[in-house]
């Protein structure tokens, strides 16, 4: 064909595909990179949403800590999006029980439950269980293994989706609930079989935060407070002013403060370590020559009935302290001494009697990060979801002292 | 500025319509022609010509779409050109690309007339409709109507250039293999 002709025949090829092959873009080395630079980033993010809030399961029941009740260990596990192929354990509600292994109680899969924070969503007494989503609070009866609802937000108002619920605190009778609605917080006092309201709805008071705390009458309280100076403003500035008058919160047990005069701490520092209540405080100390201001941290311990115990946690001579738990009269804590030559220092798990002083050690080369126990068996666990948990049994002497533990078994 | 508007403008013998057909297709043309001709220069002279052609042609012509129209217009305007200096410039790259659709389309001889050719041609339409992939047809069509030359084609894809000639020879033959089946070539 000649060429002429060609010429004239490709004037019939179609004005779409003439116009596809137009829009061929070059592809340029800038191009590519920046393909590749936005494959990077979305594999960073990826990476880094899993660790945060994937989660990527495993197949024991992770490191979140559990509650203790009558010998068993209820925990959650299983949460977050296993990758494809990826064994684990489903999502839910453990119960292990030290010689004979786990089983699943409550398959949570089809409900939100946060399992992050299980102080505010799980709780037991000798008879139920009680969970929550943040709106149902579910009872599960240990016996029967029977589930019904305890409670449901919006039951009475309608308004299901602003309101919100956490578990403040369980006893044998009762279950006390926060219900938030909006920003409004008030707290119901229900039956703990029935879920029947009890009593009216409290609403919490301005001049009172209710912390969830073991020790029962502690709270802290809106009490007046001389006028700080500026440099005491600034470094803590949590001062509140009504009417000319400063006021701050104080932690209080049975109307008296627990805290020396001067010390201050809030309810994030304090922690329930069963028949202990730690409570990290801190206080203005002055400044230096360079006219920095400067604070004194220390860790206060109570027992049950509001009294101080003397515990030097704070590092004295190359020496840690950390409380980790605490039964009857016995206190559970890390020792962690510095080693010359060493980075990191030699840790031990510790015992000590709050009433003799007495300390002895019950686990050499040991570094717990997070403790439960009832007084017979330990689980250790480092706090997270895709950590681990171990169990152990405590051994004790002819006069009832602790002497050592057995490991029952590793990532339970 | 849109298509709309810059036929309205030809319709009105606005000369404003050869610089809006410049500063929005300039650079295809250019392109297709420079392709063509082997030469910036000529090219240049080309696509001027090719925009008088198109402000003369309409109207009446009435291209639905514009930048086919002036594409092929250049296109042809190009290839005469190129033809008056066939004589000199017989090896030049267009004749090489030339020669293999031709040899592909003709099979030797030519259509008997004008409606032979289009049937030809609907049926080349409709393989790279419906038989080819998006990248082949690309390749086929930057090749074979625009005159791209095999290292243009490398930068356009990032293909290497082996597998740009491959791919080429694969999609003329199912091309023949398909005028074939349907009688269009002996």
């Amino acid at each position: 064909m000649k060429h002429e002709k060609l010429y004239a025949f490709l004037d019939y090829l179609d004005d779409d595909l003439v116009l596809e092959s137009a829009e061929v873009k070059k592809r340029t080395w800038r191009g590519r990179l920046l393909i590749a630079l936005c494959v990077f980033v979305i594999l960073a993010v990826v990476y880094v949403a899993s660790t945060w809030t994937i989660y990527h399961p495993p197949e024991d029941v992770g490191g979140t800590p559990g509650v203790l009740q009558d010998g068993a260990y209820y925990v959650y596990a299983g949460s977050g999006f296993p990758i494809p192929g990826q064994r684990s354990v489903p999502r839910g509600i453990w119960r292990y029980v030290p010689g004979e292994g786990k089983e699943l109680l409550v398959d949570t899969k089809e409900r939100q439950v946060f399992s992050i924070v299980p102080d505010w969503s799980m709780a037991i007494n000798s008879h139920s269980l009680y969970y929550t989503d943040w709106q149902t609070l579910w009872r599960l009866d240990l016996e029967t293994r029977e589930e019904t609802v305890l409670f449901r937000c919006g039951q009475t108002a309608g308004v299901r989706e602003e309101e919100n619920l956490i578990l403040h605190r369980v006893e044998e009778d009762t279950v006390v609930i926060q219900r938030w609605k909006g920003d409004q917080a008030e707290w119901l006092t229900l039956d703990s079989r029935t879920g029947r309201q009890v009593r009216p709805p409290e609403l919490p008071q301005d001049t009172v935060q209710t912390v969830t705390l073991s020790l029962d009458g502690a709270a802290f309280a809106l009490v007046p407070h001389p006028a700080p100076a500026d440099e005491v403003t600034e470094m803590f500035g949590d001062f509140t002013k009504y009417g000319g008058q400063y006021y701050w919160y104080d932690l209080q047990f049975e109307g008296r403060s627990l805290l020396p005069p001067g010390w201050r701490t809030d309810p994030g520092s304090c922690q329930d370590l069963g028949s202990v209540l730690s409570v990290g405080g801190w206080r203005y100390t002055g400044a230096d020559a360079d006219g920095h201001q400067l604070s004194e941290r220390k860790t206060f311990l109570f027992d049950s009935a509001g009294s101080p115990i003397p515990f030097e946690a704070e590092p004295k001579e190359g020496v840690w302290l950390i409380p980790l738990a605490a039964w009857d009269e016995w206190l559970c804590f890390t020792r962690e001494t510095q080693r010359p030559g060493y980075d990191t220092p030699a840790s031990d798990l510790m015992v000590r009697n709050i009433e003799t002083g007495q300390e002895r050690v019950l686990l050499e080369h040991a570094r717990f990060l997070l403790v439960i126990t009832d007084g017979t068996w330990v689980y250790s666990c480092d706090g997270s979801v895709t950590g681990h948990t171990d169990c152990w049994r405590i051994d004790y002497d002819d006069q009832g002292g602790p002497t050592g533990l057995t490991l029952i078994e590793d990532n339970i | 500025m849109l298509d709309l508007e810059i036929v309205a403008l030809c319709r009105g013998r606005d000369p404003a319509a050869l610089e809006a057909m410049a500063e929005k297709y300039g650079a295809y043309c250019h392109r297709v022609a420079a392709n063509v001709l082997g030469s910036d220069h000529d090219a240049e002279e080309c696509v001027n010509d090719a925009y008088l052609a198109v402000w003369n042609a309409i109207p009446p012509a009435d291209p639905p779409r514009l930048l086919p129209y002036l594409a092929k217009t250049t296109r042809n305007i190009a290839l005469h050109r190129l033809e008056r200096e066939r004589a000199r410039k017989r090896d030049s790259r267009m004749d090489l690309v030339l020669d293999e659709l031709a040899e592909v389309l003709s099979g030797g001889r030519d259509p008997a007339d004008e409606a032979e050719g289009a049937a030809l041609m609907e049926a080349v339409n409709d393989f790279l409709r419906q038989k080819a992939k998006k990248t082949e047809r690309a390749l086929f069509l930057r090749r074979y109507f625009w005159g791209d030359s095999i290292g243009d084609l490398r930068a356009l894809t990032g293909f290497s250039e082996s597998k740009i000639k491959s791919q080429l020879m694969r999609t003329r033959k199912r091309l023949r293999a398909y005028l074939e089946e349907r009688g269009l070539l002996p």
